[in-house]
């Protein structure tokens, strides 16, 4: 070849290379393409003249969906009476959140709504958490001017009680709510030093989804309720803690082809963290002391178990590491048995062409981790009166029957409004499961502590890294008992 | 007043609306950020530490710190492949072989990754991993692990990736850097019976040496200053496998809230490129360039 050919071949070759990656991410779509459900809702609007304010909202009917295919259209009716305001009130109310999911855009449904209904417009900004909670903290630090309404966790209700959050004990005994309408654990979770500091939204706890067609090919027995709720084979138990759990992913690596994970984590996030809590009996964060004043032992017997159970599930290959993408595209297009996750993966998975997941609840002995979100004010709710007229009927608006189980049943959140639970249960069989989840088998929160969320960051790195078989149980457990430690040396300094 | 007081003045006045722009948006945080390195924080209140955090990240105790100074590295030895790449690219782009229709349309190609937006790119690269594992199953049966989930693997993609997206850049650069060279010398070369190789090693390359020596320190820098491919790509993981200086330092910040210590990662990286770019700065305008 002459010295011309073999340049122009090289820059051919760079040419095709570079043209055609290019081209290839620009133009192909992922393998998994979500699809838009398509969702007819039939809003009736019948406008009610009163002196005083209603709000009678109708529980749209309920349909048990199994599956959703792109094209099913859900039509949900709603009889929406006009809440027609006795006061001035703000044309606009400002909320901050966190909803960057599927959730949030069935949020965006609720507060249109309520836009028609009131004629008052919700202007929802929307952050990932921990870009939200820097905001808010360093607005707060700064002396800056919250948005009136905040969409935030009972985990930073230690954290924000009584700075950011105001008290609002005296608003909701006007407003008429009270605490029997709700799930009791989740209207304790807003209580701090004797005070409540937000409502709560919804309850979000972890339950183990796992793909029903790779149990169905591979004849693998699924726990029950699972089993029975998804026609499959049962397996003799269901899953109470670890040792059941581990038990339980030995059986299906034996069943399962060697290139399928029995168990798909992500490595190194939050999620890890709170799967974590799911294989713990104690505390080992609060330990012998309290949620005020804990004494963390992280190489306690329990929590030395639990690290184990992750270096287990590395040595015996009964867990595989994969990214956040790959498992939220229907566990790795079936690559991974199954996916230790939150609620909010429903809205996903439903959205996606072909998705068989099913859910199994999980851990009757402790429970798993369990959040929830919840609507808290801020200092800007309560600075002239047409701002907090326009904030009571929002409030007013959202804790219904009607929207809280509108939340529950499109995001897959568990409602905690007492009277929205029925419809959750009987939208689908995965949101049955996560009722199971809640009332049957059983959750918990987080330690109520302003630190929590830096532990879970160090836990969550040092679960990763067992995971993926870099660092030993003890060396893990020793490494975040240190980093702990110091961690909480500096909070209290800080605080004193 | 005297004229060259008064030619100050007036250079100070044309010069003011960058210095206030400046000194607000980067002198003053710097500043702040020096003077809350000597803080442990919460959002409960600032405890004086003095040099403690400094202690902490230079005498190894932070792990994590450790582990992204090695993916500056990696980063940074990727950026200067890129370089020698780009300068081989460009050498041949500059031989004048290929006809003027071909190289513009390679000079548009090879630009493409430079005019997309990293968090395109990063989504884009992720979800391309993903199908191309699917591809190779599909096709060969065969089962590859995505090396954006492997602790050892992650670094080195994403360096692949970063390397990728910059070559166009780096390739312009070398061309103009190539297209300066006088030709006078390289036609002396070619009387003096020199050809091909000879001609690059002992005529180009030596003229080549400072821009070479400004874009690798050039490369340095850029390696620490590393955030949005790793925020989009990998979001520093698996674990902290991926992170940059500059994502653990937002972590520390975005959700530990500790802005002490991500202000004391902040000024050590401060201090880092600053020593870099005074050794560019020596090395753009040593004696000993050529031209």
């Amino acid at each position: 070849m002459t010295r011309q050919q073999v340049v122009i071949v090289i820059l051919a070759v760079l040419v095709i290379i570079f043209g055609a990656s290019t081209a290839y991410l620009i133009a192909f779509p992922p393998t998994a393409p979500p699809v838009t459900v398509t969702k007819t809702i039939a809003a009736t609007v019948t406008k009610t003249v009163t002196t005083t304010e209603t709000v009678t909202m109708t529980a749209p009917p309920t349909t048990i969906v199994t599956t959703m295919p792109p094209t099913t259209t859900v039509t949900t009716s709603v009889t929406t009476s006009v809440m027609t305001p006795t006061a001035p009130v703000a044309k606009e109310i400002h909320q901050w959140d966190g909803l960057t999911g599927g959730d949030g855009v069935v949020f965006d449904e609720i507060v249109w709504k309520f836009g028609n209904a009131t004629g008052i417009k919700v202007v929802r900004t929307t952050l990932y958490w921990n870009d939200l909670y820097a905001r808010v903290s360093a607005t707060y630090k700064a002396g800056g001017e919250l948005p009136p309404v905040l969409l935030m966790h009972t985990s930073e209700v230690p954290l924000y009680a009584g700075t950011v959050f105001e008290p609002l004990d005296d608003l909701v005994k006007e407003l008429g709510i009270t605490k029997d309408m709700f799930l009791e654990t989740a209207w304790e979770g807003c209580i701090w030093n004797g005070k409540l500091y937000c409502l709560p939204w919804d309850v979000h706890l972890f339950a183990i989804y796992f793909r029903v067609d790779l149990a169905k090919q591979y004849d693998i027995p699924v726990p029950p309720p699972a089993c029975k709720a998804y026609g499959l084979k049962c397996w003799d138990k269901p899953i109470r803690d670890r040792n059941d759990y581990l038990e339980w992913l030995r059986l299906a690596k034996e069943k399962l082809p060697p290139d399928i994970a029995p168990a798909g984590w992500t490595p190194g996030d939050l999620n890890n963290f709170w799967a974590f809590y799911g294989f713990l009996e104690s505390d080992p964060f609060v330990g012998s002391g309290t949620e005020q004043d804990p004494k963390p032992d992280f190489t306690s017997p329990d929590a030395m178990e639990a690290f184990k159970l992750h270096q287990i599930m590395y040595e015996e290959g009964l867990g595989k590491v994969f990214t956040w993408n790959d498992l939220a595209s229907c566990l790795c297009n079936g690559k991974a048995f199954t996916w230790y996750n939150g609620p909010w993966m429903q809205t996903t998975f439903d959205r996606l062409e072909e998705c068989p997941y099913g859910v199994i609840p999980v851990f009757s002995k402790a429970g798993t981790w369990g959040n929830s979100h919840v609507i808290a004010l801020t200092k800007s709710a309560f600075k002239d009166p047409e701002t907090l007229e326009a904030v009571k009927l929002y409030l007013k608006y959202l804790y219904t029957a009607e929207s809280n189980g509108y939340w529950g049943m499109h995001a897959g959140h568990v409602p905690v409004f007492k009277a929205a639970l029925e419809s959750y249960k009987s939208f689908s069989i995965h949101r049955a499961m996560f009722a199971a989840q809640a009332f049957d088998f059983g959750f918990r929160y987080l330690p109520r502590h302003p630190l929590i969320v830096q532990v879970g960051d160090i836990l969550a790195n040092e679960l990763g890294a067992l995971l993926a078989g870099q660092k030993t149980a003890e060396d893990a457990a020793k490494s975040t008992q240190e980093q702990v430690m110091e961690a909480l040396e500096a909070f209290r300094a800080a605080k004193s | 007043m005297r004229k060259s007081h008064r030619d100050a003045l007036v250079a100070l006045l044309m010069l003011s609306p960058f210095l206030v722009l400046y000194i607000i948006f980067v002198i003053y945080p710097a500043i702040q950020a020096i003077y809350w390195s000597l803080y442990e924080t919460s959002i409960f209140g600032e405890v004086f530490v003095g040099f403690r955090n400094y202690e902490r990240l230079l005498t190894g105790k932070d792990s994590i710190f450790l582990m992204t100074l090695r993916n500056t590295g990696i980063y940074a030895m990727y950026n200067v492949i890129g370089i020698l790449l780009a300068l081989f690219v460009a050498y041949l782009i500059n031989l004048q072989i290929v006809n003027r229709k071909f190289t513009n349309l390679f000079h548009l190609v090879i630009l493409m990754p430079m005019v997309v937006s990293w968090v395109t790119l990063g989504l884009a690269w992720n979800y391309a991993i993903i199908c191309n594992i699917n591809l190779i199953k599909y096709l060969q049966g065969v089962t590859i692990d995505n090396p954006l989930a492997d602790y050892i693997l992650a670094p080195w993609a994403l360096g692949a990736i970063i390397l990728w997206a910059g070559l166009g850049y780096n390739t312009l650069l070398m061309l103009s850097a190539l297209r300066g060279v006088p030709r006078v010398y390289i036609e002396a070369g070619l009387i003096d019976g020199a050809t091909g190789f000879a001609l690059f090693r002992y005529i180009t390359l030596p003229l080549l040496k400072p821009i070479l020596m400004f874009l690798t320190v050039g490369a340095a820098i850029g390696a620490f200053n590393i955030f949005d491919p790793v925020a989009t790509v990998t979001f520093g993981g698996p674990g902290w496998a991926s992170s940059s200086v500059t994502w653990y330092a937002s972590r520390q910040l975005l959700y530990a809230l500790k802005y002490g210590y991500a202000s004391t990662l902040c000024v050590i990286a401060i201090i880092v490129v600053l020593t870099l770019s005074v050794v560019q700065f020596r090395i753009f305008y040593s004696t000993e360039r050529v031209y």
